[in-house]
């Protein structure tokens, strides 16, 4: 046979005498003309016009259909209706019945519901020779010995409906088979040529010119009629002919069944015997036409029907024998092709049956394990590879660790990666390879793959880089500059190659976000080792930054549209500079010529690094760059940390700095200081004659030098002027001194002493003035006490008139109008015009105002201070305003004043402060005291406190004496608005600086009487906790 | 899928030269390493676009074996090209080849191109019919040659037929402007072209 080629296999079982004979007994002795199935029935027919309808039990219905004989029948499929063709009389017109068996007549047989007659009426009578009925009950054809084909439009289940027509150019050859396809196009196959007929247009078409005998067509799949001829099974379209498969011997029928075609043939017996005594036996083939293969081949007995239902096939003998053929389910024809080693069929068959993915991984691997059993790596490779993403990777993977096996090792990991279930183990042994294979044979695989830009391969760039830095640097140089991987690059540029040039050469192209981000991660390195051009790449970076490679207009600009450009802040680079200090200065002056404003840092590290350079430079080199540093210490536009440009500067001994700085800072005594301690008293004075006025101070500084004596003529002269200090004390401190000669200081001496000389002339003539003064008061007083007084002023003291009686006289000899007294008069007792002038109020100065005045006005408000508390001010604590609506005690439970006053302290209005302050105070003496024992050169023992933290020292002192003595007073004044006379010690100041507490020592907390009212103070409704603008220095000073 | 043209072009050779193994590379990009004996005829199909017109490629791959002979011979008709393929690593394939182009010219067109195909040409160790005897063979009987292995040089092989078919049947239709071969729609398109050829043949 030619089949031969074809593999072949056993997929379906014979089971013999299904129907347990039944149908034979049925049948007995007549034979099956027609056989048909549908609607879970099958229809046998037979020669005597009987049919039989048989349930899927075997339940036989018989039925005499027709008188003579049935020749052609169709059961339509999934209705229960079946069409037959059969001869009530001999020699006449076929008819045709169409049976509703679900109905049944008055015999109890199934209904027929229509008979018509097969020729139209106007042509000769001839045998039916096909017949087809259309699904859809509303198509009929039907063909007939001499070739014309008769079509029937209408309900078939209905007697009176429907037309026929015949069908034209249908040749005259005998129809042999019919086909609907879908409801428009009809094939019709004769005995000479296969023709389609569109039923719309009445149009026939021949596809072929070759017939088939009848039962030899079928339509496969519902839209491919399949023709047997003697050789080959032609396939057709509507369009025309397709494939074919050669297949000799006489075929007697074919029958379609889901994808396989089942073909019987009539053996022809090998053997030459008398072919009267061997039965005629016929070979059943089922092919799977989709796969190509035999899925069952086998010699019957003679047959006379193949029967497709119940999901089976049925093979009906003419020994009326059901033989049923079971399809054996996939497992087990998958693992009879395994036993042959047929994967690949397998895998066809299975993935034709949509087997589940996991099932078919399965075959893979088995097929694989079987190819490489066989030795067959490559091949078996190929199935592995399928298996990706199912199969455990590792058990593909140890079969190929040998070095012959590399190639289809990286097949496999190539397509792990393109499939997406790469590792980074993976991706690590793909390169692996490619490096083993590139040193074996020079394939240049791994430089393939790292330039395949497109990523033809899907990797863990990242794990690829490692891996093929570890091999060669170049390598994954390139693949990081493929992927775009900067930090990468940069890093193996930088610490691999230590191409330092090149990888800043790479930053300059980069965008500038990452050109930032990586020169502040490489940037130490690189400026250490391309001081240069790093220095270059940062000014561009921090003013207007493009990559290289952009054209240096591009078009966001030309469109109008500016950008602002990016830039770094300098900020962040300038302590990769470290100790390369000329780099720095460059960038931060370039950073400076600039018109970005740059920060504080900027100007700082430019300047601390000036210093440093100029320390360490020549004294031509320090000229010019004292003039630098001056000039940005000058610049109005520099923004520098004074204080730490102050440090720097002592630190590093930059004179001209430090008196700039303390220039600036208004620091006049520590220049003078700073003089006096390089000895450079003429300075020094300078700065006195310069700020003295503001600071008087300052002279005594230099006084305290001491200076050298060519000094001290000017010196003691402002001194003197300025009475700067106490003569006693000037000598004293000449004193100390040992160099000083008299003549240095004789002026002076003359100078004070002629001065005391004439303030003690004057002193001792205002004394003998005063005595003679008194000594006339008291005989005034002799004279008021003892002697009668005459009041003869004759004008009123306050009206000028004429005084007329009633009038008032005092011994000041004044003398009133009663009436003008009594409205000028503000006391019975007083001499109006002897008192007014001391009474009036405002004429007095107001005390506070005064003081706050003087301490603005005076440089010195420590002085006007400290003149206050040396006139005993603070002591005279008398307050007469009242504070605006006292709020009316509260009953709540007596309270230690002891505890409450403090409390109201810490938590209430500035007391709260001066209490904060005061410990800032302290804490910062502590600095300043540790800090000036560090700061201190050795051996000098003069200054105790560095000038630049003198003022500072000042201030605190200040704030912490005063504002705590004005707070401390509070508490008190709330006291006194309950109008109870306070009782208060002499010492509540001086108790209150020191112990922090004014009411500790001085109260019997026992006794205190205002325990209940100061609760109030921890009270959140203080009105006055809350009253923050209210004056608290205007309290102490009210009179 | 529209398409401007039909053609129909038929692979013949002896058996086990690799005409399936052409055609299923092809259409489907696959290589096929098991010898799948073709039984009949099967066929495959692939657009192309030439002058930006979709042109359908209908390929008939025929069965090699001597006893398919006859089936295979019915496919010939309507044929607008033919690819006459040889093995280059067996002669035997080669000596048949005139039998082939006889068969070939008895049963198509007379207008048909054939295309002469040296296989497997990567088996370059195993080689028997050098390059040049096919070419000499090529000219002779004034078929195109060329010799094969990659799908890239198929496709264009491909690619070069379809233009001279799409040229010819210009020349045909300016000819005979009464038979409209221009097929534009799916339905009986190769049936029509079919029609030219018998209509040309005919007044020929
Ligand atoms: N090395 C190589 N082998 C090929 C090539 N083409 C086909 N083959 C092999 O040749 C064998 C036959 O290929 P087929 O295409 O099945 O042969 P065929 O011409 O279709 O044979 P028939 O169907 O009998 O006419 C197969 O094993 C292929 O693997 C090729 O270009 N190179
Ligand atoms: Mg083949």
């Amino acid at each position: 046979m030619a089949f031969l080629e074809w593999r072949r296999f056993a997929f379906f079982d014979v089971h013999k005498n299904i129907d347990n004979g039944k149908i034979a007994e049925c049948l007995q002795d007549t034979h099956v003309t027609v056989a048909t199935s549908g609607n879970n029935h099958v229809v046998l027919c037979d020669l005597t016009g009987w049919a039989h309808l048989i349930s899927r039990t075997w339940e036989i219905t018989s039925f005499k259909a027709y008188e003579l004989i049935i020749t052609h029948a169709q059961q339509l499929p999934h209705d229960p209706l079946l069409v037959t063709i059969g001869e009530d009389e001999a020699g006449v017109t076929p008819l045709i019945k169409v049976w509703d068996w679900s109905r049944v007549d008055r015999h109890g047989n199934p209904k027929c519901v229509k008979t018509s007659r097969a020729v139209p009426s106007h042509m000769f009578p001839t045998p039916a020779t096909a017949l087809a009925v259309h699904e859809n009950k509303n198509l009929l054809a039907v063909g007939f010995q001499d070739g014309s084909v008769a079509l029937f439009r209408g309900d078939i289940s209905r007697q009176r409906s429907g037309k026929m027509k015949t069908l034209s150019d249908t040749g005259s050859s005998p129809i042999t088979g019919l086909a609907f396809k879908d409801a428009d196009k009809l094939f019709v196959v004769s005995r000479s040529s296969v023709m389609v007929c569109c039923l719309n247009s009445d149009r026939c078409t021949v596809l072929d010119s070759m017939g088939a005998v009848a039962g030899c067509s079928v339509l496969a799949d519902r839209h491919r009629l399949t023709v047997a001829t003697s050789e080959a099974i032609y396939c057709y379209t509507t369009e025309g002919r397709g494939p074919c498969y050669a297949l000799e011997g006489e075929k007697l029928r074919l029958n379609w069944f889901r994808s396989y075609l089942v073909i019987t043939t009539s053996e022809t017996s090998t053997k030459p015997s008398n072919s009267s005594t061997t039965p005629k036996s016929h070979h059943v083939t089922i092919l799977d036409i989709q796969n190509k293969f035999i899925v069952f081949s086998k010699t019957f007995e003679e047959i006379d029907a193949v029967l497709t239902e119940w999901g089976s096939f049925y093979i009906l003998t003419k020994n009326k024998e059901m033989i049923y053929l079971d399809e054996k389910d996939l497992q087990s024809k998958l693992s009879l092709l395994f036993k042959k080693n047929l994967y690949d069929v397998a895998i066809r068959i299975a993935s034709s049956q949509h087997y589940d993915a996991e099932g078919l991984t399965e075959i893979y691997k088995q097929y694989g394990d079987h190819l490489y059993s066989k030795g067959d790596f490559k091949g078996a490779i190929y199935q592995y590879v399928k298996t990706i993403g199912w199969l455990e990777t590792s058990y593909v993977i140890r079969k190929y660790l040998e070095p012959r096996h590399l190639e289809p090792l990286i097949q496999y990991l190539e397509e792990l990666h393109k499939k997406g279930y790469a590792t980074e183990d993976h991706t690590t042994l793909l390169l692996t390879c490619y490096v083993k294979i590139d040193q074996h044979d020079q394939q240049g695989k791994l430089k393939l793959f790292i330039n395949s830009k497109d990523k033809a391969i899907d990797f863990d760039v990242d794990v690829a880089i490692k891996v093929v830095r570890q091999v060669s640097v170049d390598d994954a140089l390139s693949l990081a500059a493929n992927h775009n991987r900067h930090d990468w690059f940069l890093k193996m540029m930088i610490e691999d190659k230590k191409e330092y040039k090149q990888a800043l050469d790479y930053i300059a192209e980069l965008e500038f976000d990452d050109a930032d981000c990586y020169m502040k991660k490489y940037g130490h390195k690189l400026i250490q080792h391309e001081p240069d051009e790093s220095t270059d790449l940062l000014k561009l970076l921090c003013t207007d930054y493009k990559p290289r490679s952009r054209p240096l207009v591009d078009e966001s600009s030309l469109a109008g549209r500016y950008k602002e450009p990016d830039r770094s802040f300098p900020d962040d680079f300038i302590h990769m500079f470290l100790s390369n200090s000329e780099r720095l200065i460059t960038f931060l002056e370039h950073m400076i010529s600039t018109d970005i404003k740059c920060s504080t840092l900027v100007y700082d590290a430019l300047i601390e690094h000036y210093i440093h350079v100029w320390a360490k430079s020549t004294d031509i080199e320090k000229q010019t760059y004292e003039q630098k540093i001056l000039g940005v210490l000058k610049d109005p536009q520099s923004n520098y940390d004074k204080d730490h440009t102050l440090i720097i500067c002592q630190m590093l001994g930059f004179k001209a700095g430090i008196l700039h700085l303390y220039e600036e800072k208004k620091l006049w005594r520590a220049q003078v200081s700073l003089h006096l301690r390089s000895g450079e008293a003429e300075k020094a004075l300078a700065v006195c004659r310069r700020r003295g006025d503001a600071c008087p101070r300052l002279w005594l500084d230099v006084l305290w030098a001491p200076p050298p004596p060519s000094c001290l003529p000017d010196l003691l002269q402002v001194i003197a002027a300025e009475k700067l200090m106490s003569p006693i004390l000037v000598i004293d401190c000449l004193a100390s001194t040992p160099t000083y000669t008299l003549g240095d200081v004789r002026k002076y001496l003359m100078d004070v002493l002629k001065s005391e000389d004439e303030v003690i002339t004057r002193e001792q003539e205002l004394a003998t003035k005063y005595a003679s003064e008194i000594e006339k008061m008291k005989a005034h007083i002799q004279v008021i006490q003892n002697e009668p007084v005459t009041f003869q002023s004759s004008r009123c003291a306050a009206c000028n008139r004429q005084l007329e009686l009633p009038t008032v006289h005092f011994l000041c000899q004044h003398s009133y109008h009663q009436d003008c007294f009594q409205t000028y008069s503000e006391s019975e007792r007083e001499c109006p015009a002897c008192a007014s002038p001391a009474r009036r109020p405002d004429s007095l100065p107001h005390a506070a105002e005064a003081l706050h005045s003087r301490l603005q006005q005076q440089h010195d408000p420590f002085a006007v201070v400290s003149e206050y508390f040396g006139r005993g001010l603070f002591n005279k604590v008398t307050v007469v305003t009242e504070p605006p609506s006292p709020s009316p005690p509260q009953s709540a439970p007596a309270q230690p004043a002891q505890a409450a006053a403090p409390t109201s302290i810490l938590n209430y209005g500035p007391g709260a402060e001066a209490k904060l302050r005061l410990q800032e105070g302290q804490s910062k003496q502590l600095y300043v005291s540790t800090a000036a024992k560090q700061m201190a050169p050795k051996g000098s023992s003069v200054v105790p406190v560095p000038e630049g933290r003198m003022r500072v020292l000042e201030q605190q002192q200040y704030s912490s004496s005063l504002e705590a003595n004005m707070t401390r007073l509070e508490p008190v004044h709330e006291i006194k608005r309950d109008k109870v006379p306070l009782r208060i010690s002499p010492t509540p100041i001086s108790g209150a600086i020191s112990n922090g507490n004014p009411f500790e020592d001085t109260y019997d907390e026992a006794k205190n009487p205002f325990a209940e009212e100061e609760e109030e103070d921890t009270d959140p409704t203080n009105p006055f906790a809350e009253n923050d603008d209210y004056d608290k220095n205007l309290n102490p000073f009210a009179s | 899928m529209a398409y401007a043209y039909l053609f129909k072009y038929i692979i013949i050779g002896d058996t086990g030269v690799g005409k399936s193994c052409l055609l299923l590379q092809f259409t489907d990009k696959r290589f096929q390493p098991v010898h799948d004996l073709t039984i009949g005829v099967e066929f495959g199909a692939r657009m192309i676009t030439i002058d930006g017109k979709q042109i359908k490629l209908q390929i008939w791959d025929t069965a090699g074996q001597e006893a398919f002979r006859s089936i295979t011979r019915s496919y010939y008709r309507g044929a607008a090209g033919a690819l006459l393929v040889y093995d280059i690593t067996r002669r035997d394939t080669f000596n048949h080849l005139t039998t082939w182009l006889e068969d070939a010219r008895q049963h198509s067109n007379s207008n048909m191109v054939i295309m002469l195909i040296g296989n497997k040409s990567d088996l370059e160790s195993r080689r028997e019919v050098k390059k040049e005897e096919g070419e000499a063979f090529a000219r002779e009987h004034g078929l195109v040659f060329m010799e094969t292995f990659k799908r890239e040089c198929l496709i264009l092989t491909m690619r070069r037929m379809a233009l001279r078919s799409v040229l010819s049947t210009r020349r045909q239709e300016a000819l005979a402007p009464a038979v409209r071969v221009l097929a534009v729609q799916r339905a009986g398109a190769a049936v029509r072209c079919c029609a030219a050829h018998t209509e040309r043949a005919k007044r020929g």
